[in-house]
């Protein structure tokens, strides 16, 4: 079968689902992952990071700009993660 | 680590000081955590409100209980209830223990040097607990300040660690209310770097209270030469 | 949903009175801020309101020879606390946009700091939205959004934007801060609308 039909891009892909093991990496505690700010390209552990709680959801920002690294909030059974303040996440294995 | 809510059962409280107290907590599996890790308390009301905080664990009861102490915030929503009603045979949901950041472990390398502000000596008391049960020889210094000798959280256990432990060393500092013959007062950049590890020792700091404390003793230790990577807080909020 | 807390009842919450869905009212005026809270100093301040044709613009000194009113308003936060009656002096939007020309239907509040939020203009004129400077006869205090902030009370108060510095006007409704991050587009508290 011609898989070009369905992805007319290139026939060197595989699927999203390929990345299951490699991302089971990152199930860890991202607290203490070392993240790269979008804004200002400094980097830090989240843990070290400005969480702001008092407010719908909690707002993690830069130590060094302040700039907004992600934002949780809990909206009753839904949990919504924006982390378009993040270029990088960078985890140690072990 | 636990990802989700499971109930817990308290298991036995003490009073801590006046307004606060340590709770045990008996999980339904064995638990076991990090120096300096915490846990996220849910208390639902009868009309389905919950409130979720966060308490550091003071210490791990092997093989499935952990201990937190709480201290009665004024005009608090959650901790009165927790220091006042609660009582052994309740349950609550618990979330964890879970950090990775505000940890140590007794194979880390260097001193360790702990500084406290009030009842931000919970997660350091853990710490300080991991190095004695592990029976480490890294030289460790507790830092603690607090109003006054009836606010102190595990007063005698902190003095057996400090007489009996060759590699610890506990200092307070009373801010309103000391001892005969102790100073008191607020607490000096001096007094800190008399109690610390100096910056070539390369020690682990942790320091742990208000958001006041935490932000003006963590400058005094960059000031004075501490690398500020090798400083890791925790703020209490306020 | 968790089996109830022993002998845990929270915060007293009176969900009569006349209150919208799921609110309950409070005596305090909680602090919410999403950021560091930004000291402008006055002589620094402006608000302008950009129509991507023109600007226009207000030094403090100018806002304050406007025409100011009193507004008493129940104010309704998405995070559940409700306070009732509270008493604001400010500017109406109404006076500001007097003189401003747009077709644009939309609005993007902005804030000193990074905070915006978005909504329909007609939300911000007849009388519903004003520029506030006081808070019970006293100067609005920095951590409630002073020198000013936007007062829009018949939406949650995630819309009534602190430290408000000005308006661009848009073609179309696109989110701000907290509608971003899954908060409702619009935010009517009678009808709940607290998510998208």
């Amino acid at each position: 079968m011609d898989s070009a039909d369905q992805h007319p891009h290139d026939h060197d892909h595989l699927d999203g689902n390929a990345l299951a093991g490699a991302l089971e990496q990152f199930m860890v505690d991202l607290t203490s992952a070392r993240c790269t700010c979008a804004h200002c390209g400094s980097s830090s552990a989240l843990g070290a990071a400005l969480l702001y709680t008092h407010a719908p959801g909690m707002v993690l920002r830069c130590p060094t700009c302040t700039s907004v690294l992600l934002c949780l909030s809990d909206q009753e059974g839904r949990q919504v993660l924006t982390v378009d303040g993040i270029r990088q996440f960078a985890v140690t294995s072990r | 680590m636990r990802k989700s809510w499971q109930a817990a059962e308290v298991s036995a409280v003490r009073p801590e000081t006046a307004r606060s107290r340590t709770i045990r907590l008996r999980f339904p599996d064995a638990v076991t955590g990090i120096a300096g890790q915490h846990v996220d308390l849910r208390l639902t009301a009868g009309d389905g409100y919950q409130a979720v905080r966060s308490y550091s664990v003071a210490g791990w009861i092997p093989p499935d209980e952990l201990e937190v102490t709480i201290e009665e915030l004024k005009d608090g929503e959650v901790s009165p209830f927790l220091v006042n009603d609660l009582a052994p045979g309740d349950e609550l949901e618990v979330r964890g223990p879970v950090g990775g950041w505000f940890t140590w472990t007794p194979d880390q390398e260097g001193p360790l040097q702990l500084i406290a502000g009030g009842s931000g000596v919970v997660p350091l008391m853990a710490m300080l607990r991991a190095h004695s049960g592990a029976g480490s020889a890294v030289p460790a210094r507790l830092l603690y300040s607090v109003r006054g000798p009836e606010q102190v959280f595990y007063g005698s256990e902190l003095a057996v660690i400090g007489q009996e432990n060759p590699h610890v060393t506990v200092d307070f500092a009373y801010s309103r209310e000391a001892p005969d013959g102790q100073p008191v007062g607020r607490l000096t950049r001096e007094a800190v770097m008399r109690a610390c590890f100096p910056p070539e020792d390369l020690p682990s700091v942790y320091v742990c209270g208000s958001t006041g404390f935490v932000e003006a003793v963590a400058s005094w230790l960059v000031d004075a030469g501490h690398e500020a990577g090798r400083i890791r807080t925790e703020r209490y909020g306020g | 949903m968790a089996a109830p807390t022993r002998g845990f009842t929270g915060r007293p919450r009176n969900p009569d009175a006349n209150l919208p869905p799921g609110q309950y009212a409070t005596d305090g005026f909680p602090v919410l801020s999403a950021g560091p809270t930004p000291h402008v100093p006055l002589p620094d301040w402006t608000f302008e309101i950009d129509t991507g044709s023109a600007t226009h613009q207000w030094t403090w000194e100018q806002l304050q020879a406007l025409p100011q009113e009193n507004i008493t308003a129940d104010i309704h936060c998405v995070t559940r606390w409700s306070k009732l009656g509270t008493a604001w002096r400010g500017v109406s939007l109404d006076t500001l946009f007097e003189e401003v020309e747009s077709e644009a239907e939309y609005a993007m509040v902005h804030s000193y700091g990074d905070y915006t939020t978005n909504l329909p203009l007609e939300d911000l004129l007849d009388g519903k939205a004003w520029l506030v400077h006081e808070f019970e006869g006293e100067a609005l205090p920095s951590a409630h959004g002073g020198p000013v902030r936007l007062l829009v009370p018949h939406l949650y108060f995630w819309k009534s934007a602190k430290w408000v510095s000005g308006i661009r006007m848009m073609d179309q409704d696109l989110p701000g801060f907290w509608e971003v991050n899954g908060y409702h587009i619009y935010g009517d508290p009678w009808r709940e609308e607290r998510y998208s």
